[in-house]
C-alpha cells in the first residue's frame, strides 16, 4: 500500500468524520427548529431522528405562516441555523401540479386547434386562387387568379405567334428575293474575276454586280430587322426563364402552328402543293437557327463585293429551302466535260500528236472508248498504242506516270503489258487504263509537286 | 412525487410546439403564395396591355405583309415557277421527256446531228441524307457529233440554275465509243455513240399519294 494514503485509526472505535459530526449535530438551545420553533421558542425537545441537516433545511411547513420574532442579534448567544434563515418549507402539491398541467394541456389543445384551422384556411384559400383544377363557384365568383393568369398567357402566346408567323412569312419573301438574285450575282462576279473576260465584259458585269449587290443588301437588311426581333415576350413566370429558353419556346409554338397549317392543307381534298411548299419553307426557316444567326451577324454596311459573294455562298450552304438543296447537288456534281479535257491535256504531254487524227501515219495513242462513273470516280479508257521502235512498254509507262503524277487523277493500275509487231515493222499494243478522280485539295504522295504547282 | 423524472414533453408543450410549427408554416406558405398571387394578378393586367399592343402591331405588320406580297406577287410567281421547273414537286417524267425531246430536236441539224435512240425512266426515290429531295433515274442511248456530245454535257451541267430554268440533273455514268475509229479531238463532227445514266431531281412530294 502506498505510504502517502492516510491510514485509518488503529483503535477499534473509528473517529467520526467532520461530515458525520455535522449531520449528527444537535440543534443549539434557543434555535427555532422544527415543531419546537412553532411553539414560540420553547425548549427544543425534537432531535433529528431521520434525515440530516440538508434534508431538514427548512422549518416545518405552516398552513398559516406566522411572523416570527427575530431575536435581537446582540442578544444571540449562538449562530442561527440554516432552517431559521430559509424559512418554512415550500408547499408542493401533486393535485395543484396536475391541475396546472391539465390547464396547460387544454390551453395548448385550443391553440393547436386554432393553428390547424388557420393553416387549413391559408392553404385552402390559396388553393382556390392558385390552382386551375379548382373550378367550384367559378360561375358565381368568376375564374380564380391562376386560371385568369393562364388564360392571359395563352392569349398572349397566340397573338405573339400570329405576329411571328406574319414576320416569318415576310422574311421568307425577302429571302426568296435574295435567292433570286444570288445566281445572277455569282455569274457576274465570275465574269469580273475571270481572266478570260474582256475589259468591256468586265465593266458591264461590274455595273450589274453593283446593282444586284445593292438589291441583295437591302433585302438582307430587311431580313436582319425581322430576325433581330425577339420571338418571345418576357412575362411573369413562377420558375425563372432564360431568354434562350423563351426564344426556343416561342419558336416551338411557331413551328407547331406551321405544322398544323401544313397538315390542314395536306388533308384538303385537292391539296395546293404550292401553298404547302410555302408553309414548308417558312417552317424550315424557323427551324434553322444557325441560318438566322448567320444573317444576324452580317455587317452589311461595310461588306465588300468579294465578301458579299462569299456570304451569299454561305447563305446558300446553310439555307434549307429548295435552292439550298439544289445547290448542294450542284456542288457535288461532276463536270465531265472538264474531266475529259484534263485527260486530253495529260495524254498530250505523253503523245504530242494525240487526237489529231495522225495515229495511222505517226502512231502514238488512240482511245476507242471511255467509261466514267461518278459514284466511284473511276475512269476506264481503252485504246491502242503504236510506236515505230520497240519501246512500246516505255511509252505506256510514261502515260501511266503522267496520269499518276497528275493532281487530278490517282490510283492507276496497269501491270500487264503485251505488244505485237505488224508487217510494216511498227509495234502496237492495246491499253486498258483504269484510274480514279482525285478530289480537289486531296493529297496523293505520288503526285508530282512541280506539276501540282 | 418524483420531480426528477418530469420531462418537458408533456401534452401541453407538444400541442404548443405543433401549433407553433403550424403558425410558422402557414405564415411562410401564405406569404409566398400571396406574393405569387399578387404577381400573377399584376401580370394579368400587364398581359392584357401587352396583348393589345401586339394586336396593334400585328395589324400593322399584316397590312405591310399584304402590301409587300402584292407588290412581289408577279416576281414571286415567276420565282416559284422557276423553282418548280428546276425542282418540280413530283417525278413529272413526262415533262422531262418533252424537255429532252425539245433539246435534241433543237440541236439536231444535218451537219451537226444528235439522235436520242432510247430513253428509260426508273422509279424515283428520296436521296439518302436529304429526304426533301428525290431522284429519278434516267438512262439513254445517244448518237451524235463530238461537238453535240460536249454541248449535251454542258446542258446537263448547267441544269438546276434559276438562270437556265432547266430541271436539275446529274450524270452518274457515261460510256462513249467512237464507231469510226479512235478519238479525234480536232474533229468536232466526229461521231460518238454514248450511253448516259443520269438522275433528274424533284422535291419529295409533301402530300402522300
Amino acid at each position: 500500500m502506498p505510504e502517502n494514503i492516510p491510514q485509518p485509526p488503529s483503535d477499534n472505535q473509528p473517529q467520526p468524520s467532520f461530515l458525520q459530526k455535522l449531520l449528527n449535530m444537535k440543534p443549539p438551545t434557543g434555535a427555532s427548529t422544527g415543531a419546537a420553533s412553532q411553539e414560540g421558542g420553547a425548549k427544543p425537545t425534537i432531535t433529528v431522528a431521520n434525515g440530516n441537516v440538508f434534508t431538514k433545511l427548512f422549518g416545518v411547513t405552516s398552513a398559516e405562516p406566522k411572523v416570527q420574532k427575530q431575536a435581537n442579534p446582540m442578544t444571540l448567544t449562538s449562530a442561527p441555523t440554516l432552517s431559521s434563515m430559509l424559512g418554512p418549507k415550500p408547499v408542493f402539491s401533486r393535485e395543484t401540479y396536475e391541475a396546472n398541467e391539465a390547464k396547460l394541456a387544454r390551453t395548448g389543445k385550443i391553440v393547436f386547434q386554432v393553428a390547424l384551422v388557420v393553416a387549413v384556411i391559408v392553404y385552402g384559400y390559396f388553393y382556390t386562387q392558385l390552382s386551375t383544377n379548382f373550378t367550384w363557384f367559378a360561375d358565381q365568383l368568376g375564374t380564380n387568379v391562376e386560371t385568369r393568369f393562364e388564360q392571359s398567357n395563352g392569349e398572349l402566346q397566340t397573338v405573339q405567334t400570329e405576329l411571328n408567323l406574319t414576320r416569318y412569312r415576310m422574311a421568307r419573301l425577302w429571302l426568296d428575293d435574295v435567292n433570286g438574285q444570288i445566281d445572277p450575282f455569282q455569274s457576274k462576279a465570275a465574269i469580273v474575276n475571270s481572266s478570260l473576260s474582256t475589259d468591256a465584259q468586265k465593266a458591264l458585269a461590274q455595273a450589274d454586280l453593283q446593282k444586284l449587290g445593292a438589291g441583295i443588301k437591302k433585302s438582307l437588311g430587311e431580313l436582319q430587322k425581322i430576325f433581330n426581333q425577339p420571338l418571345g415576350i418576357d412575362t411573369f413566370a413562377r420558375a425563372p426563364v432564360t431568354p434562350e429558353e423563351r426564344e426556343a419556346f416561342y419558336a416551338s409554338l411557331l413551328a407547331a402552328e406551321l405544322n398544323s397549317q401544313k397538315t390542314a392543307l395536306s388533308n384538303q381534298q385537292n391539296p395546293n402543293t404550292e401553298e404547302i411548299g410555302i408553309v414548308d419553307n417558312v417552317l424550315r426557316l424557323v427551324q434553322n437557327e444557325t441560318f438566322r444567326n448567320t444573317i444576324r451577324r452580317q455587317d452589311l454596311a461595310n461588306i465588300k463585293d468579294q465578301d458579299l459573294s462569299a456570304m451569299l455562298t454561305t447563305i446558300r450552304a446553310e439555307g434549307t429551302d429548295e435552292l439550298s438543296l439544289i445547290d448542294k447537288i450542284r456542288k457535288k456534281r461532276l463536270d465531265w466535260g472538264s474531266v475529259i479535257s484534263d485527260i486530253h491535256t495529260i495524254v498530250s504531254s505523253t503523245d504530242a500528236v494525240f487526237g489529231k487524227g495522225l495515229f495511222k501515219s505517226v502512231g502514238g495513242l488512240l482511245f476507242s472508248s471511255y467509261r466514267f462513273d461518278s459514284k466511284t470516280g473511276r475512269i476506264s479508257i481503252t485504246g491502242l498504242t503504236k510506236t515505230s521502235d520497240s519501246k512500246t512498254f516505255s511509252f505506256i509507262a510514261k502515260l501511266i506516270d503522267s496520269i499518276e503524277k497528275s493532281p487530278k487523277f490517282k490510283d492507276i493500275d496497269y501491270r500487264s503489258f503485251s505488244k505485237s509487231r505488224d508487217e510494216t515493222g511498227d509495234y502496237s499494243s492495246s491499253v486498258n487504263l483504269d484510274f480514279t478522280l482525285q478530289g480537289t485539295g486531296e493529297k496523293d504522295p505520288r503526285d508530282d509537286v512541280s506539276n501540282a504547282k | 412525487m418524483d420531480f426528477k423524472n418530469k420531462s418537458i414533453l408533456n401534452l401541453g408543450n407538444i400541442y404548443f410546439s405543433i401549433a407553433l410549427v403550424l403558425f410558422g408554416g402557414s405564415a411562410v406558405y401564405g406569404t409566398m403564395q400571396y406574393k405569387i398571387m399578387s404577381a400573377e394578378s399584376q401580370a394579368v393586367v400587364e398581359n392584357g396591355a401587352t396583348r393589345d399592343a401586339i394586336q396593334n402591331e400585328l395589324k400593322i405588320e399584316k397590312e405591310a405583309f399584304q402590301k409587300f406580297a402584292e407588290e412581289r406577287a408577279k416576281k414571286q410567281s415567276d420565282y416559284m415557277k422557276k423553282i418548280s421547273s428546276i425542282l418540280p414537286p413530283d417525278e413529272n417524267y413526262t415533262d422531262l421527256a418533252r424537255t429532252l425531246d425539245d433539246y435534241f430536236a433543237q440541236n439536231d441539224t444535218p451537219d451537226n446531228p444528235i439522235f436520242e435512240s432510247s430513253l428509260r425512266f426508273g422509279k424515283g426515290a428520296p436521296v439518302s441524307g436529304s429526304q426533301d429531295i428525290s431522284s429519278l433515274p434516267i438512262s439513254m442511248n445517244l448518237e451524235g457529233t463530238r461537238a453535240n456530245f460536249f454541248k449535251f454535257l454542258n446542258f446537263v451541267n448547267s441544269s438546276g440554275s434559276l438562270e437556265t430554268g432547266i430541271r436539275l440533273m446529274e450524270i452518274n455514268s457515261i460510256q462513249l465509243n467512237f464507231p469510226e475509229g479512235g478519238e479525234v479531238i480536232s474533229n468536232p463532227k466526229q461521231r460518238i455513240n454514248f450511253t448516259v445514266d443520269m438522275n433528274a431531281y424533284y422535291e419529295t412530294p409533301k402530300v402522300a399519294r
